[in-house]
């Protein structure tokens, strides 16, 4: 019992059965296929992005720029779909764009070195300026008016799930199996716990960072895509903030700030785990600034939380040296 | 060490020290050369630019700002970043001005702004020190926890203006300057000629440098670390407490991305995200030139919303140069 507790993830994923529990006795709403179609859409694309950042984390990487990346590719969809591009091409090269964006990172983190929060910081704080920069002269409401089959794509359903929802299951267990069966893959963990030695072994560690960057955008660019088509319409809101949500979701799930450890499923539970307690936030009426104040206290919660088991793990190795 | 004395050795060493001194000139004077070339190449362009008026409305600006980057500043020297510091200055400068708003006693206005940066950087501080946790990522943590927070209170002020006296405070003048302006060269004045030789600065500087020497030779290097933190907290709640009585109303956009730019003045200024370089003078310079150069696109017509661009594009180039720097050293 004692041992279940030490993984965050376990926690969470008891956490997440309390609060359905909770939400389904205590709101009458909450079972409502309205609300749960809300669920969905807070759950997807919070959640393709998360196994993205998970691979990141896993490596001992971060990437903060990936909510610009996500309005940023979403707005780059909606001007060449207005410009009349076939929808399949807009949206393939809105995630080209996403993997151009990740690519940047990569080359930042890899190739010059720098501090990978700092390095993401930059390029979300440079996204962020371009998206005003692009919607500076548009409504509110951004980009609006798109072909109806592009919608299509945000609202047609498989039993009673959204596209997006589908398309999150099935990349889960795609990365998922990805970092567990292949021997490439597997490399994420090696390179994460150790990257001196896996420079050393011959790995090609800058690839590795590269891959999870552009992994890590290209996903972004899909989550903003598929919101696009949701919400019909981009607009400077895309996306803003949600990178911290996501930070935090994969830290919950299991993920550690430095690096080597994290599964998928951990990175599904988090994001569950945050979907529903955005969507309480919603049930009881909330205000926005107090919704804030306590994500900001799960964030440091839970970087408390993994300092407090590298610590214990600290100690018990001392003791096992003496 | 007879095989350093080879020929190609000897170039070798002089290149690099060569080198080292061309790095140090740089970094030492780098930004005063950047913010004259600033002023003559914009003055030059748009004469409105040179106005006593434009420039002495910059300096103001500065002048309420500046806080920030002296406790950023002191923090980076130690190896570690606050971007708290922005909701910080929100909430207490809306705080404070709050209270004012409720009659109580200025004094007392800025003592629980200056109580507020003091508990945010004690936790900031603590958690970062006990549990040795990346201070980026906490302080993420807490800048969205404490960015909640002064929404609440500009929830709770919903656009009412803060009371008469308050916004009176920044707007005083001495021998017709505005007496932040002054006491912001005092300042900088003191810290970089007085106290930079003291036992108490010099003892930050040998901690980011080497913090597992400086701990051996028995300093208290955590105990610095955490003071940093309160430091660099009280002081943002300073400059929130001036700039929330100059903008006169609650407003939720006071202080949002502030982090950035203190945290690009920092580095351009010479501060390193390694630890053990930087210098207050030297940042507050940047602030200067950071201030100058968006007031400049401003002058050229720039679309506003580039600005931010601008900022970013900074960041990562300033950032790029001080990891190659860090290299060289290393």
């Amino acid at each position: 019992m004692t041992r279940f507790f030490q993984s965050s993830r376990d926690v969470s994923v008891l956490l997440v059965v309390l609060l359905a529990a909770v939400l389904a006795l205590t709101s009458p709403y909450f079972l409502t296929t309205g609300n749960l179609d809300s669920v969905q859409t807070l759950i997807a694309p919070t959640g393709i992005i998360a196994l993205g950042m998970m691979v990141l984390l896993i490596c001992g990487l971060f990437d903060l720029s990936v909510g610009s990346a996500m309005g940023l590719s979403g707005i780059v969809c909606a001007i060449l779909l207005s410009f009349g591009l076939p929808i399949p091409l807009a949206i393939l090269a809105a995630l080209l764009f996403g993997c151009a964006f990740g690519a940047v990172n990569g080359f930042l983190v890899a190739t010059l070195e720098v501090n990978p929060l700092i390095a993401t910081l930059g390029t979300m704080f440079v996204g962020r300026g371009s998206i005003e920069t692009l919607v500076a002269h548009q409504s509110l409401t951004g980009f609006t008016g798109f072909p109806s089959s592009f919608i299509a794509l945000g609202s047609v359903k498989f039993a009673g799930a959204y596209l997006m929802l589908w398309t999150f299951i099935f990349l889960a267990i795609a990365v998922h199996l990805a970092i567990t069966r292949f021997s490439w893959g597997r490399t994420v963990f090696f390179f994460g716990s150790n990257p001196d030695a896996a420079r050393s072994f011959g790995f090609p560690t800058k690839l590795v960072v590269y891959g999870a960057y552009c992994l890590s955008g290209t996903l972004a660019a899909l989550a903003g895509v598929l919101m696009t088509a949701r919400i019909e319409g981009a607009n400077r809101y895309l996306g803003a903030g949600i990178e911290l949500e996501i930070i935090i979701a994969c830290l919950i799930g299991g993920a550690s700030t430095s690096g080597g450890r994290g599964t998928i499923l951990g990175a599904v539970v988090g994001t569950v785990l945050i979907a529903l307690t955005r969507n309480s936030f919603n049930l009881f009426e909330l205000p926005a600034q107090w919704q804030r104040v306590v994500l900001g206290l799960v964030l440091i919660g839970a970087v408390v939380w993994d300092a407090g088991l590298r610590a214990v793990k600290r100690r018990s190795a001392l003791r096992l040296e003496v | 060490m007879a095989e350093l004395e080879t020929g190609a050795d000897v170039i070798h060493l002089r290149r690099r020290m060569a080198r080292n001194a061309t790095l140090k000139f740089v970094q030492e004077y780098g930004i005063a050369v950047v913010a004259v070339l600033a002023v003559i190449l914009i003055g030059v362009a748009r004469e409105n630019f040179l106005s006593y008026q434009n420039i002495s409305s910059l300096l103001y600006g500065v002048s309420l700002d500046f806080y920030v980057v002296v406790g950023f500043t002191f923090l980076l020297i130690m190896g570690e970043v606050d971007l708290s510091v922005g909701s910080v200055y929100a909430l207490s400068g809306m705080t404070a001005g709050y209270l004012a708003t409720q009659g109580l006693p200025l004094w007392l206005c800025l003592g629980s702004a200056l109580a507020i940066g003091a508990a945010v950087g004690a936790i900031n501080g603590a958690l970062v020190v006990r549990l040795r946790i990346n201070s980026i990522i906490l302080t993420i943590g807490t800048l969205l926890a404490v960015r909640g927070l002064a929404d609440v209170v500009a929830a709770i002020m919903a656009g009412q203006r803060y009371a008469e006296n308050f916004r009176a405070v920044p707007h005083g003048r001495l021998f017709g300057i505005s007496w932040t302006i002054i006491v912001m060269f005092v300042t900088v004045g003191l810290l970089e000629f007085v106290l930079a030789r003291g036992a108490t600065v010099r003892a930050i500087y040998y901690i980011g440098q080497n913090p597992k020497s400086a701990s051996i030779h028995g300093m208290p290097v955590d105990r610095f670390r955490m003071g940093g933190f309160v430091l660099s907290g009280m002081l943002a709640a300073f400059s929130g407490f001036l700039v929330a009585a100059r903008v006169t109303i609650p407003d939720v956009n006071m202080g949002r991305q502030l982090e950035f730019n203190i945290l690009t003045a920092a580095v351009l200024g010479g501060a390193s995200l390694y630890g053990g370089r930087g210098r207050v003078l030297n940042s507050t310079v940047a602030l200067f030139v950071l201030a100058m150069i968006l007031n400049g696109l401003i002058m050229f017509g720039v679309e506003p919303a580039l600005q931010q661009v601008m900022v970013g594009a900074v960041l990562v180039t300033i950032v790029v140069v001080d990891t190659r720097i860090h290299r060289e050293r290393r």
